[in-house]
């Protein structure tokens, strides 16, 4: 079940674009949405809501539609000429939207759909090949790193740390 | 009781650079590697959270680490059930960094 929040920023955002598109409207107004607090809440709420898989794609489809309407009012702010800085709306749309990518447990319904078909086809790549081109060490490094950290982590009981 | 088969794990080949976008650092790198390499096979059950209404809708593996007295490190993998019943399929994976200081 989508919170409230979510959809009441749905609909500020929507009405934000429209008044800015038909120049009517104050990037003041752009206040009303908080986009980085929107997206913070939006995460504390998904990491609660993990088995509710259809949710979290709703809510994913929201999340980007408030992201993509409060883009487009910039743009028109910036094509109406009457608001010289919006280096501030800019940076928060930005921080927002990286926030947004990293964090949300999902992606889109579609793009998830299309990921599984791919590995279902047997595209994908082992967990040892992936790790160790992420790290950047050379095998011996990376395996040196990973043998002391089970090591320890079995002196102290534990999987890793945490 | 039977033992539970231990599962192979595979990434989906953008989940590969979603997570060389977070710039861990070796140490948490590794600890996120050996969650996925040791804890997550060895009981898919007891570690994943499925879809409460539809099983085949997938599941997640989420787990938190802490690297200092100040952050938590959130991690939620989306996993897929394959076919053959003994791989997980990793298509997505997210990551947020909280404040979160320890009380004294």
């Amino acid at each position: 079940m989508i919170p409230d929040f979510l959809n009441a920023a749905r609909s500020d955002a929507r009405l934000l674009r429209t008044r800015l598109d038909s120049h009517g409207g104050d990037f003041a107004e752009a206040g009303l949405i908080d986009v980085e607090a929107v997206v913070q809440r939006g995460l504390d709420w998904a990491f609660g809501s993990l088995g509710d898989v259809a949710s979290l794609h709703e809510a994913h489809e929201l999340l980007e539609g408030i992201l993509a309407d409060y883009y487009a009012a910039i743009l028109h702010a910036k094509k109406s000429g009457r608001f010289p800085d919006l280096s501030k709306p800019f940076e928060s749309h930005r921080r927002a939207t990286n926030e947004f990518n990293r964090g949300w447990p999902t992606t889109s319904a579609a793009e998830e759909q299309s990921r599984t078909t791919d590995m279902m086809r047997g595209s994908g790549v082992g967990l040892d090949d992936a790790f160790l081109g992420i790290s950047g060490l050379s095998r011996e490094e990376w395996d040196r790193a990973v043998n002391a950290r089970r090591t320890a982590n079995q002196r102290r009981g534990q999987p890793a740390h945490g | 009781m039977a033992e539970e088969p231990k599962f192979d794990v595979r990434f989906h080949p953008t989940v590969d650079a979603e997570i060389r976008r977070w710039n861990l650092g070796t140490a948490l790198l590794v600890d996120v590697y050996l969650r996925l390499k040791d804890v997550l096979p060895e009981s898919p059950l007891n570690n994943l959270i499925r879809d409460r209404e539809a099983p085949e809708r997938g599941a997640f593996f989420p787990f938190q680490l802490r690297e200092d007295d100040i952050f938590l490190h959130l991690f939620a993998f989306r996993v897929i059930f394959a076919e053959d019943e003994k791989t997980l399929l990793i298509v997505h994976a997210s990551y947020s960094l909280v404040y979160a200081p320890l009380e004294e």
